[in-house]
């Protein structure tokens, strides 16, 4: 009897051994879902609601999230590797299967009578070592183009087909190098994703310059302006009545309408002011003048600045209005006060381009942007999505590059050449925690095994050959998964992210270890909270 | 004629109900007669589109949240935008060779919905005789418009009864709507809707109170007023479901004391709707209509009526005729002194008698004008702020002809000669020391299946009471509807606040402690709902 059903005999509890066989199977069950996905020809997963609504991707993070995942110790993982996700953008999948193989390496050691304490620490030996390790397989980079491009091609190509992912990988670096400013961390809010469905995914292209998903509300404005003065700002050009006025005060109709005119043409002079500037500057020359402004701007306000031929866009995204900054320059304003010239951007074109019921306004040809947009293009919804996803962590991926300064050799290279050093640390090690070190040694495997076996190989032959070639040649060794042979990721050209495995190694071994050493679960007290 | 857009806002199961039977009132509504046109101005609610084959669509302007279990059939991006897919386009971003397919159970549509789909491909419309009380689970069963891709939002990290995370705390929702991906997707939603608009009157909000719902509104009104300052009116609603008294009870009270602490200081207007007469500590006994017979248990019925009555009372901001009238004027008329939330009362039907005029109905009429549909709160006839709309009596029922008056001249209501002036004479009379706000159409409410049958059988079809049971259904009725705000109000903050000062330390509940609550912020509830209390307190000499 655990000590808990005294107290409260509703309880549900698990003890010792069936702890943790509850806390291994579920472990072993998520790494059963994700194993499939891991790598460029890891199979992609389809998900269909009961509405019919469809989802396809291979990103661990993705599915993750998109899994109702009921089991606690389940989802206890799940979140570990959604965090992963949060912090580099990547390793989802790894973090899930290394997290599984641990647990399944120490259930064998458990069962031979290992106490979970001493299998810890050996983890945390080895922890220690593979840190080691991983700072010696490091390579050094500039964030050349060359460089960078290797790197988010490794991370592209496991979430789409290689034709597609390649035509991202040169978007995607040329984004990140666009935004990038000396001496500033990479802000990856800066390239705007915006999608258009449209066309098909290697129609995706880069633009200098910003999209917005809004166009003009005015027939008369214009539809494409050239050498454009741009004007952001956040001013309300638009009349509201305000509450404070109860309709029970007033005497009369024709009251109230006098009051509405009086304060409508506080309103009309804020227009006026855009005017003023805008005739003082490019009247007479074949400059154009755009207004973009975060508040709405009412019809009578879009009528006074479409007689004047200016292109006036409402309700802009708040993150628009720093991109704008960014990309053409000036000012974001929040009065009309003082307005001078050299608080405005400057854009060589503007255009609208019209789908549907949805216009896209191009401000292109800025002098340096910035800002950058990324134009997905796809038929459908979901394939726009699982762009975005894979845009989304080809940016990451690069910006981690930059950030650490260094990559590491991919294919499982790292993970091999790993196992390998902790299997020679092992012996110096003293005590039951060398099986530890073993264990752990044992469990990373789990990358380049899975990666041979979703490419079509055998995981024995593939593993016996890598660590053979590891130990002869003394440098790091990748699998090529169209042979099955050994190869050179450095050669190849396939390089992962130093921060991302470093992450990976960290909060694996420490959920790991904690599920370790749980020793009973219990269920109490949730039932009066249902409902 | 430029329209006043507003923007609705459904979050909740139980609202998603409201809601669609509102909008089911509001398609049957329609009127494609030119020559009868209809009163309401529909702009004001929907809007007009085109989908990617150049098809126009008149779709809600409406955003609504639920949870995914609750959707069932719906597809996230409705059925009207599909764009039609070509071999070509499936472009391989994939080998079709490594796909995996996980399909989870397809999700069957109710009767109801299949007939729908049936009289809409066979273009003739089926009278469907089918029993809807029974079929109805979620509120998708019975919905008649098809959606916007944008209205429709499916959280889907909760399930309704999911153990590992119930949905039930208002701290859990303000903390989904903190996680990033959810409001910016939400409130990116709620700008394309802003952008559209010329000039917009402001939000309708209809959230359930009770649990994790009431705190994603909460943040999302927060949201509202501080990027678009518009006007904001909401109806935080409670199912009138009975349950067993118990721990959750509790919890849904917090919730409620909490939603409306922050509803109250981020909207306009709010106005609490529930079917039952009291809703803490439990669900009472339903209101009683007289002319009604409906089970406050089924969230189809209870809901049908909630929705009649924000039909009816919106249409004073909705109207053709007066479309300067606008959602601001209503709020800066009943708001003053601290007095934001208002009670919601419906008159359903109408009861004018057969063949009788409206001066006769008024000069026989005994007994209370209206029902509360406001917990806890009865509505007096006396001092009170009011804003009342009256529809379907038209002007041919006022009264008799001077030639054949008879009785009626004789009455002090036979010189008016407009709807709208004898009711604002019989108000002035009937309610004293009340400032009244009037609106009125003539075109009754045309109600069609899935509104469902609540009516006794002495109602006609076209909704006058007579004496005796007739076998006709009901195809219109006139109704009532208004918000007042009067000192009855003072009971219903009073008694929320004696069951919530029931908890003596917020540490019992540790699901809220956990996610966020603290004992300053419950202490604060508390006296919030002392000051509103105080607030409608009159203190005539």
């Amino acid at each position: 009897m655990a000590a808990i059903s005294l107290l409260n005999p509703k309880a549900e509890f698990a003890r010792a051994a069936q702890a943790l066989a509850v806390n291994i199977s579920a472990a072993k069950g998520i790494q059963d879902v994700m194993r499939t996905n891991l790598g460029p020809k890891g199979t992609m997963k389809m998900l269909v609601s009961g509405a019919g609504d469809i989802k396809i991707t291979k990103d661990g993070n993705v599915l993750l999230h998109e899994m109702q995942i009921q089991h606690p110790t389940a989802s206890l993982i799940a979140r570990a590797s959604t965090a992963q996700d949060d912090v580099t953008g990547d390793g989802t999948t790894s973090t899930v299967l290394v997290i599984g193989e641990l647990l399944k390496q120490a259930d064998i050691c458990i069962s031979e009578g290992l106490h979970p304490r001493m299998l810890t620490e050996g983890f945390e030996l080895a922890r220690i070592k593979t840190l080691e390790v991983l700072d010696s397989l490091k390579i050094l980079i500039e964030p050349t183009k060359e460089n960078l491009i290797n790197i988010a091609r490794t991370s592209l190509r496991t979430k789409v087909h290689p034709t597609v992912a390649d035509k991202l990988t040169e978007i995607c670096v040329d984004a990140v190098l666009t935004i990038r400013q000396k001496n500033q961390e990479i802000d990856l809010h800066m390239i705007e994703l915006m999608e258009m469905q449209h066309r098909t995914a290697a129609d995706t292209n880069l633009i200098r310059g910003i999209v917005t998903d809004h166009g003009s509300r005015h027939p008369d404005m214009p539809k494409r302006v050239e050498n454009a003065y741009i004007l952001t700002c956040n001013v309300s050009l638009e009349y509201e009545k305000s509450e404070v006025n109860s309709g029970f005060f007033y005497k009369t109709a024709e009251e109230r309408e006098k009051l509405v005119a009086a304060e409508r043409e506080f309103i009309d002079n804020r227009v006026k002011k855009i005017i003023e500037l805008k005739k003082k500057l490019c009247d007479g020359t074949d400059k154009s003048f755009v207004v973009i402004n975060q508040k709405g701007i009412d019809p009578p306000s879009l009528d006074m600045l479409a007689r004047e031929n200016i292109l006036a866009l409402r309700r802009a995204k708040r993150r628009n209005m720093e991109r704008l900054a960014l990309a053409c320059g000036g000012t974001a304003m929040n009065s009309f006060d003082d307005l001078k010239e050299e608080h405005l951007g400057w854009a060589g074109l503007v255009y609208e381009h019209i789908l549907g019921e949805t216009k896209y306004t191009f401000i292109e040809e800025c002098k340096k942007p910035n800002s950058v947009t990324i134009l997905l293009k796809g038929p459908n919804k979901y394939t726009l999505e699982q762009l975005k996803d894979a845009v989304r962590d080809g940016l990451r991926a690069i910006k981690n590059a930059i950030d650490d300064g260094a990559i590491i050799p991919g294919a499982g290279a790292f993970e091999v050449a790993a196992s390998q050093a902790l299997h020679l640390y092992k012996e110096k090690v003293k005590g039951k925690q060398r099986l530890g070190v073993q264990a752990y040694a044992e469990a990373l495997l789990v990358i380049p095994k899975t990666l041979a076996v979703n490419s079509g190989f055998d995981a024995q032959d593939t593993i016996v050959k890598l660590l053979e070639e590891r130990s002869t040649l003394g440098e790091a060794v990748g699998l090529d998964i169209s042979t099955g042979e050994a190869l050179k990721p450095t050669d190849a050209g396939i390089y992962d992210n130093y921060n991302v495995k470093k992450q990976i190694i960290n909060s694996c071994t420490i959920i790991a270890s904690n599920l370790l050493l749980v020793d009973e679960i219990m269920r109490a007290g949730l039932s009066s909270l249902k409902g | 004629m430029t329209s006043r857009e507003i923007l609705t806002i459904q979050l909740g199961h139980y609202s998603n109900f409201i809601g669609t039977h509102w909008w089911n009132i509001q398609e049957t509504n329609f009127s494609y007669d030119s020559d009868n046109p209809s009163e309401i101005n529909h702009d004001v609610l929907y809007r007009e589109g085109e989908n990617l084959k150049g098809q126009v669509t008149y779709t809600p302007r409406l955003l609504l949240v639920d949870l995914r279990e609750a959707v069932g059939y719906l597809k996230e991006q409705g059925t009207l935008y599909d764009t039609p897919q070509s071999e070509e386009a499936q472009q391989s971003l994939w080998d079709d060779t490594k796909v995996e397919v996980l399909k989870e159970e397809t999700v069957n549509k109710s009767p109801f919905i299949k007939s729908l789909d049936e009289s809409f491909e066979s273009q003739n419309p089926t009278s469907s005789s089918l029993s809807l009380e029974n079929n109805i689970n979620s509120w998708v069963d019975c919905l008649l418009p098809r959606f916007h891709p944008r209205t429709l939002n499916v959280i889907k990290h909760h399930k309704h009864d999911g153990a590992m995370y119930p949905f039930g705390i208002f701290t859990y929702g303000r903390n989904l709507w903190n996680a990033e991906q959810f409001s910016d997707d939400f409130s990116e939603r709620i700008r394309a809707y802003v952008e559209e608009c010329d000039l917009m009157q402001g939000f309708q909000i209809i959230l359930d109170s009770v649990d994790c719902f009431a705190g994603i509104g909460a943040s999302c009104m927060q949201h509202l007023k501080d990027e678009y300052g518009k006007s904001i009116i909401s109806f935080p609603c409670i199912d009138s479901k009975r349950t067993e008294h118990s721990a959750s009870n509790m919890i849904k009270i917090l919730n409620t004391a909490l939603c409306w602490q922050h509803v109250e200081e981020y909207t306009s207007l709010f106005s609490p709707l529930c079917c039952g007469e009291t809703a803490w500590p439990q669900i009472g006994d339903p209101r009683i209509f007289n002319h009604l017979t409906y089970n406050s248990e089924l969230k189809y019925h209870s809901s049908a009526l909630l929705a009649t009555a924000l039909d009816t009372l919106t249409i004073r901001y909705r109207r053709k005729e007066y479309s300067n009238v606008v959602l601001s004027d209503l709020c800066a008329d009943l708001n003053k002194l601290g007095r934001k939330a208002t009670a919601t009362s419906l008159t359903l039907p109408f009861p004018i008698t057969a063949k009788a005029d409206l001066i006769d109905v008024l000069d026989d009429f005994e007994g209370p004008l209206w029902t509360s549909l406001t917990p806890n709160c009865d509505i007096s006839m006396d001092k009170n702020m009011q804003s009342i709309v009256l529809r379907g009596i038209s002007e041919e029922r006022l009264k008799r002809p001077i030639s054949h008056a008879m009785k009626q001249i004789s009455k002090p209501a036979y010189r008016c000669s407009t709807v709208h002036e004898m009711m604002m004479l019989y108000l002035a009379c009937t309610c004293h020391a009340s400032a009244t706000y009037l609106s009125n159409i003539s075109s009754p409410l045309y109600i069609k299946s899935p509104y469902p049958k609540i009516f006794n059988n002495n109602i006609t079809e076209t909704g006058d009471v007579i004496g005796w049971p007739v076998g006709t259904d009901v195809q219109s009725v006139p109704v009532m509807a208004g918000l007042h705000s009067g000192n009855n109000l003072s009971a219903m903050y009073e008694s929320l606040h004696s069951q919530l000062s029931r908890i003596r330390s917020i540490k019992k509940f540790h699901a809220f402690t956990d996610s966020g609550l603290e004992e300053d912020e419950f202490n604060e509830c508390l006296n919030y709902l002392l000051d509103c209390k105080e607030n409608y307190e009159d203190h005539y000499i």
